[in-house]
């Protein structure tokens, strides 16, 4: 498979201290393992399990994601602003596989 | 046979109304589309003695009802071709092939674009929609060969034909619908499937992407249950708040922006917001959104007396822009302006709609209503109404594609044949 | 090719019938009001040039007993159940008297 497409929407300026809306979203089937083909054989389970956001390299937000959520999951969080910096989005998907995509953030 | 007498006679002196005419009662209906030209034929068949003309600029109408089963190549663009030959042959309708430039209410006639003008009784009005290329940044009418629309059928649809064929595996097609209230809400949805049955044998490595200005969509949940069944995920959908709303379209780069970044298509089909068509705005029969208030229970104009406008042009109730409803509120309006003409109250009936969608040429669905008055508003009739089944097993889908196939030969040969 | 010719004679079966105006028919004029819904899919004058059946010169109780039972969901429909729901029992009555009284030999 192709790298799947991210999208995140954040903004690209902020005052200090202020909190500031994120959403992502990657485009992803998140099959479950339930699900069979059309010749009657089990899609094996491929999800996204564990999604991270990195603020100039520090954790500042982690979900992990189960079978249930449908396909191309959003995300959507908050974060106090800091310091002007880079925003790491990383997706982690079963078997070890890692997409991840950044966003520059100018604080003043 | 004396009923074809009839018919001929009336043909013979049909022609720019004559002062030898002047005891007849002329209605005049702009517009040979879903509207016009089932309110032709009705008036005609309602009262015979009326000289009813219709003024349609197209020698030919493309119906836009199946023109996505065109691009999904399943059809060819001479099946949904019609001309207005029966029209004239057998009912004595007048048609002029001309553009209506305005109608003027106070002296109670139509001016064409070539100057010559005439006078009516009544007149009905079924222009259909423009499209809007004052709303969006970056889409303008210089754009249209490279982005089209589509959303009237002929030239535009074939355009996107071909570059649906012309594609790259593997390539983008973007789909971009507008925000209520546009022609045909299920019409962005059935396209995405038959552009999905295209590429899955042609292209299967391609994507479709829905970038909708809405938040939800007609059909929804039988829509997006039907292509995960039928094209696992090639058709992606991106509501308004989720990536989907457009700030800007880019021709050059072949790309939208939308609040989540750049999306590149192969393929764009950015459909335009739209509002009722121009002659409408000319003739001052819109109000501030666009489209054209009506007294519900005639469709005659609030803003100008002696004036019908019908079709998706109307701000009709309850009832969607669809080619039914625009049927449907012709046959109804024909029958208000008969009775007008002669002085009586207008008699209402019931109106109907539905639509009917493919997933596939074999796969259809349907949404249907049946409205009527309630006061001077119409309403969905309590109790009816809805759509297919969502665990309906293929069986039903077969046999609506079937009767949505039914539908369309009956409703082009109830305005045409 | 055979659609075609069909389309013909209807066009000229229509047009036969067109010499006398709708308004005038002896069924009345709110039964033919009722049924101007129907033959968007049904055909003028119910008169099906396609899949779906015809209403002309069908019998008033075939008719009537065929909405009530869409009506009431004792019929298999893939639509007619949705837009039987729509009309009353008199509404039915009416459009039923309308298109019986529709027949070829009527006509002189
Ligand atoms: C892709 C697509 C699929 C659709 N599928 C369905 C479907 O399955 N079922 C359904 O019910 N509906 C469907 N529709 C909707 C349907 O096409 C419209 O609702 C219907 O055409 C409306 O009829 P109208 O008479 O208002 O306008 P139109 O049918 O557009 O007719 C307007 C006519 O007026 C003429 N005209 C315009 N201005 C002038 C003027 N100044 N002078 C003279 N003539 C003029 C135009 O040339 C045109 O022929 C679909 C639409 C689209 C885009
Ligand atoms: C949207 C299209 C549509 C409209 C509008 C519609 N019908 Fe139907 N009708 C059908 C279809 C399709 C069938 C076949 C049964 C089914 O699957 O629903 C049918 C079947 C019928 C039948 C059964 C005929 C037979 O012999 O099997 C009757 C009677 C009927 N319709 C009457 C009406 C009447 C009366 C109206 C108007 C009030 C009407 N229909 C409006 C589509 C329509």
């Amino acid at each position: 498979m192709t790298t799947p497409r991210m999208r995140v929407k954040a903004p690209k300026n902020a005052i200090k201290g202020e909190i500031v809306e994120i959403m992502t979203l990657i485009s992803h089937p998140m099959d479950t393992g339930l699900r069979k083909d059309k010749h009657g054989i089990i899609i094996p389970r491929k999800i996204i399990n564990k999604f991270v956001c990195k603020y100039n390299d520090m954790e500042v937000f982690v979900v992990e994601l189960h079978e249930a959520i449908s396909a191309n999951p959003l995300i959507q969080f908050s974060l106090v602003t800091n310091d002007s910096g880079i925003l790491k989005f990383i997706w982690f998907e079963d078997e070890g596989k890692v997409y991840s995509t950044t966003r520059k953030l100018r604080v003043s | 046979m004396g009923a074809f007498s009839a018919v001929s006679a009336l043909e013979a002196v049909a022609g720019y109304p004559t002062p030898l005419l002047a005891a007849k009662q002329q209605v005049v209906v702009i517009g040979g589309g879903f509207g016009g030209a089932t309110a032709a034929k009705y008036l005609r068949l309602m009262d015979s003695n009326l000289q009813v003309t219709l003024v349609e600029p197209k020698r030919y109408y493309y119906t836009c009802p199946f023109s996505n089963l065109v691009l999904g190549g399943y059809k060819d663009l001479s099946e949904i071709r019609y001309g207005y030959d029966n029209l004239s042959r057998y009912y004595g309708i007048h048609v002029i092939q001309a553009t209506a430039a305005r109608l003027n209410a106070s002296s109670k006639k139509v001016i064409l674009t070539d100057g010559k003008s005439f006078s009516y009784n009544r007149a009905i009005v079924s222009p259909g929609v423009d499209m809007r290329f004052d709303k969006m940044e970056g889409y303008n009418y210089g754009i249209v060969n490279k982005i089209p629309h589509a959303w009237k059928a002929g030239r535009s649809t074939l355009l996107l034909k071909k570059q649906l064929v012309e594609m790259r595996d593997g390539g983008t097609v973007l789909i971009c619908p507008p925000d209520q209230p546009y022609r045909c809400p299920p019409g962005p949805y059935e396209r995405a499937g038959l552009i999905a049955h295209f590429l899955k044998q042609h292209k299967p490595r391609s994507k479709i992407l829905i970038l909708d200005a809405k938040e939800q969509f007609a059909k929804q949940a039988l829509f997006t249950s039907g292509w995960e069944q039928l094209y696992g995920h090639m058709i992606e959908w991106f509501p308004g708040s989720a990536g989907g709303k457009i700030l800007r379209v880019d021709a050059g780069e072949m790309a939208v922006e939308t609040e989540f970044g750049i999306e590149e298509g192969d393929v764009i089909n950015f459909i335009p917001d739209q509002w009722a068509g121009q002659i409408a705005h000319e003739s001052g029969l819109v109000d501030e959104s666009g489209w054209c208030p009506v007294d519900q229970r005639t469709f005659e104009s609030t803003i100008h007396p002696g004036i019908h406008i019908i079709g998706d042009a109307a701000i009709a109730g309850a009832m969607p822009k669809s080619g039914l409803s625009a049927s449907s509120q012709a046959k109804f309006t024909a029958v208000a302006v008969i009775d007008m003409l002669n002085n009586k109250n207008p008699e209402t009936t019931s109106l109907a709609n539905t639509c009917y969608s493919f997933l596939a040429p074999e796969y259809a669905i349907s949404v249907a209503s049946v409205y009527h008055l309630s006061g001077s508003k119409i309403v969905k009739a309590e109790g009816s109404g809805g759509v297919s089944p969502i665990n309906a097993n293929l069986s039903v889908r077969r046999a609506e594609a079937i009767y949505a196939q039914g539908w369309y030969d009956s409703i082009t040969q109830d305005m045409f044949g | 090719m055979r659609i075609k010719s069909l389309l013909c004679t209807l066009a000229i079966l229509t047009a036969i019938i067109a010499g006398v105006p709708m308004s005038l028919h002896p069924a009345g004029k709110e039964g033919l009001l009722l049924s101007l819904s129907c033959t968007s899919c049904h055909g003028t004058y119910g008169l099906s040039p396609g899949a779906i059946p015809t209403l002309y010169g069908k019998s008033r109780k075939y008719l009537i007993k065929t909405l009530i039972e869409f009506r009431n969901g004792d019929r298999d429909s893939t639509i007619m159940e949705r837009i039987a729901k729509g009309y009353t029992e008199n509404d039915i009555r009416l459009i039923a008297n309308y298109f019986s009284s529709l027949t070829k030999k009527k006509k002189k």
